[in-house]
């Protein structure tokens, strides 16, 4: 089975570079900014709380992620607050927080060429409501032009090239739902690795909504307290919001600046089950981890954590266990559901666990999984409960699933000067 | 020195299919091209004053069956339809291999944000909030078109959606060139689309300020692939030669940010603008349009740029308009010799300050029979 991937593992005549991560922010409801995160992340702290962003009189329970009310200016400084949606406004401050994180100015990626890819279920889901309420009440020729504006997904990204001034970048967004953050990190990474561009601001965004949340209540997927990766009595998710953008360049151009490095990119797999809408399928989520794993020319017995995609819906999490396994065997590592503490923040939620592998290879630690009480028997997996270990962490594997069967999976590494040379042969 | 973005290694489109306001498939839309004839265009009850140019009898179920359709959203339905010709009637000699190696790359401008409202608008006036249709949940992902269309056909490979505003089809093109240059995939079904509906007209009405008169649909899928095509039982219509994707980051100068990337476009090319056989610009209305019609007449002259209308035929298409121009511009090569090795240039141009520019150089397989 291993090495078994249906494609070419990498031409050998291309001139591959090193990417590197140096920079990132966060907006989360377990932190502002990657210090916090990473506290957090350490101290198994929970961010859940009642939902207040949107009405939620009618239904049973409404507990979620949201954001703390914060004056977002610090981190959008040009433009106006209320031309942004949300989510928009989300982007902005983590990727002004990770470019001042990357220790990189504005004017000096403006010389550079660059790719922003900023990844997103909803794009901006909750200005949607609104206009749907409009539309109930009022009619839509009543739309305020301005809120029309603000709505197409793309804006979550130009928003970023807007605020920074830059214009030499390919700017898009990728809607690719709950895996969408590993989608934007995976885009920019080929693009700074074959030298297309010098750097890239990758990640996800999304802000609460109540379409959002009327369709994962509706299917019966929202926890009505707490969500439980792995845990026998899990019973479903709880939506968040937030944003996790990062700076990745060549290790050339971070080494130039006396940049510091959370982690290299490793290597990534995109791959689609092709069938069901909703349900994620095992072989299929199991390829898609073979195909990172070659691309970043790692083997299973190297990997030291796995940040699973860990939902802690039913079905997700024993088909994402029963994959892991079926590649891993018994070198399987630990198997930590982030989404325990930051709830699952759609399109930001890979962008945020890509974050948390790299804090974690940084810093020497695996985060736990939060609010476990006794694994499931059909989860066959280590998931670090509650308590945070310390640990040397080389290599994580971040996972991600989403509707639509769009499986992506990052591999991170620790940077290692003395490996530098023509990849990782 | 250029700043557009170079491919280390070569990319061909072998094929196209089409969606489109003159009907479904490649002939309909070549016919109407050719023809120089306005689609039809129709106005909606509670939707802008725009004129919409729907594909014509569009019923999903009449289109792609009974089965698993009740409750396919019409963006979905169109891109499957699309993958369908591709799939199931390629030009001669073109074979399609669904399955593991096969990614679809689909552009898009926000999904169906009328379905993403009537969602919403169900949890509001529901007796309870959760009282929304569960079935319609799938089609709440802004991913549904380009999933969909995989699960229909088993495209297994890479399947990725690409938000772009007016700029997607350049953007997906992008991102599809990039899997087959990192041996993410074989091959590509590379395209875009978008739904006419109320939400949209009133979204675009407020974008272009008022100035949109016309919003077209439809969906346009290329078939790319890299690597040799010598030895092919079918030589590729036209190879991309350069993308070059910029940003109007001062916000007041997209025709200028514009000018800057077709010459970086061309340069990357290795070309010049008398190389150039077609040029379609980007379509979008008000003043930058019309600077652009400027730009474009001095750059190419007007027989280059009037060679292929299409937006004027086909309306505003949007996230699909420069999938639109590529398809018309390949209609166009056909049975003209005079075209192979010539080049063709589109470009796009959003109101939020995204601006493209795609190259691509006409081949033997666009003219013979």
């Amino acid at each position: 089975m291993w090495g078994e991937v249906g494609l070419p593992a990498g031409s050998a005549e291309r001139p591959r570079r090193r990417v590197v991560l140096s920079g990132a922010g966060v907006l989360s409801s377990i932190g502002i900014g990657v210090a916090e995160f990473a506290a957090s992340l350490r101290a198994g702290r929970v961010g859940t709380g009642p939902i207040t962003l949107f009405d939620t009189t009618g239904f049973k329970y409404a507990r979620g992620h949201q954001v703390a009310d914060i004056d977002l200016r610090k981190w959008v400084q040009r433009i106006q607050l209320d031309q942004l949606g949300r989510a928009s406004q989300f982007s902005v401050a983590a990727a002004r927080m990770a470019i001042d994180d990357a220790g990189i100015s504005a004017d000096s990626l403006r010389a550079r060429k660059g790719l922003i890819a900023i990844g997103t279920t909803d794009g901006e889901g909750h200005d949607l409501d609104q206009m749907a309420a409009t539309m109930l009440y009022e009619g839509l020729e009543s739309v305020e032009p301005e809120h029309a504006r603000r709505v197409p997904a793309v804006r979550i990204s130009t928003a970023i090239a807007r605020e920074l001034g830059l214009w030499n970048v390919e700017v898009s967004t990728i809607p690719t739902a709950c895996a969408a953050g590993n989608y934007a990190l995976g885009s920019g990474f080929d693009a700074v690795r074959s030298g297309e561009v010098d750097f890239a601001l990758v990640g996800g965004s999304d802000a609460l909504c109540r379409k959002n949340f009327a369709g994962f209540y509706r299917i019966g997927l929202i926890s009505p307290d707490e969500c439980r990766p792995f845990d026998a009595e899990r019973d479903g998710l709880l939506t968040g919001e937030g944003a996790g953008v990062m700076l990745i360049e060549s290790e050339e151009s971070a080494l130039a600046r006396g940049a510091h490095i959370y982690a290299e990119i490793l290597g990534y797999g995109l791959n689609c089950d092709a069938h069901h809408p909703v349900a994620p399928e095992e072989n299929s989520v199991a390829r898609c981890m073979e195909l990172a794993l070659t691309d970043a020319n790692v083997a299973p017995g190297d990997v030291d954590m796995i940040s699973a995609h860990g939902s802690g819906t039913k079905m997700n999490d024993v088909t994402e266990a029963r994959a892991i396994n079926q590649v891993y065997g018994e070198s399987r590592p630990p198997v930590i559901g982030i989404k325990s503490m930051t709830g699952h923040t759609m399109g930001a939620a890979s962008a945020l666990g890509s974050i948390a592998s790299a804090l974690a290879i940084k810093h020497g630690f695996i985060p736990p999984t939060a609010n476990h009480h006794t694994t499931d028997p059909e989860c066959i997996v280590d998931c670090v409960p509650n308590r945070a270990i310390e640990a040397d962490v080389r290599i994580a594997q971040n996972n991600a699933l989403a509707f639509g069967g769009n499986n992506s999976v990052v591999i991170l590494g620790r940077y290692d000067a003395a490996e530098a040379g023509d990849g990782h042969e | 020195m250029s700043d557009a973005t170079r491919s280390t290694q070569r990319t061909f489109i072998y094929d196209w299919s089409a969606v489109s306001p003159f009907g479904i498939g490649r002939a309909a839309l070549s016919e109407g091209l050719r023809a120089r004839r306005k689609a039809i265009a129709d106005q909606c009850d509670d939707g802008a004053p725009v004129g919409l140019r729907r594909v014509p009898d569009f019923d999903v179920q009449q289109v792609l069956g009974a089965a698993g359709t009740r409750y396919l959203a019409r963006e979905s339905a169109m891109a499957i339809a699309a993958a369908r010709e591709l799939i199931e009637a390629p030009r001669p000699g073109v074979t399609m291999a669904a399955g593991r190696g096969t990614s679809m790359v689909l552009g898009t401008t926000t999904g169906t944000p009328q379905g993403y409202m009537d969602f919403t608008k169900a949890s509001l006036e529901g007796a309870r909030p959760h009282h929304v249709p569960a079935a319609l949940a799938p089609n709440m992902a802004m991913n549904r078109a380009a999933s969909a269309s995989a699960i229909w056909y088993g495209l297994q490979g890479p399947n990725s959606t690409i938000a772009g505003g007016r700029a997607a089809g350049l953007l997906a093109l992008s991102y599809g060139r990039r899997l087959l240059d990192h041996q993410r995939a074989d091959q590509v079904l590379c395209g875009a689309v978008e739904e006419n509906a109320p939400a949209r007209s009133w979204m675009e009405y407020h974008r272009s300020r008022g100035q949109v008169t016309t919003l077209g649909e439809g969906c346009v899928l290329l078939l790319l692939e890299g690597g040799d095509p010598s030895g092919r039982q079918r030589a590729p219509l036209a190879e991309i030669l350069a993308l070059d994707c910029r940003f109007d980051a001062v916000g007041n100068d997209p025709v200028g940010t514009l000018e800057a990337c077709v010459e970086g476009a061309l340069s990357t090319a290795g070309a010049t603008p008398k190389h150039v056989w077609a040029a379609v610009p980007s379509g979008i209305a008000g003043e930058a349009g019309d600077d652009e019609t400027k730009l474009f007449d001095r750059l190419f002259g007007t027989a280059v740029v009037s060679r292929v209308p299409v937006a004027s035929l086909t309306g505003d298409t949007s996230a699909a308009s420069s999938m639109f121009a590529i398809a018309g511009m390949l209609s166009a090569a056909e049975g003209h010799r005079e075209a192979e090795g010539r080049l063709g240039v589109v470009t796009s141009i959003d109101p939020d300050g995204s601006v493209a520019c795609g190259v691509l150089r006409f081949l033997e397989g666009s003219w013979t029979p």
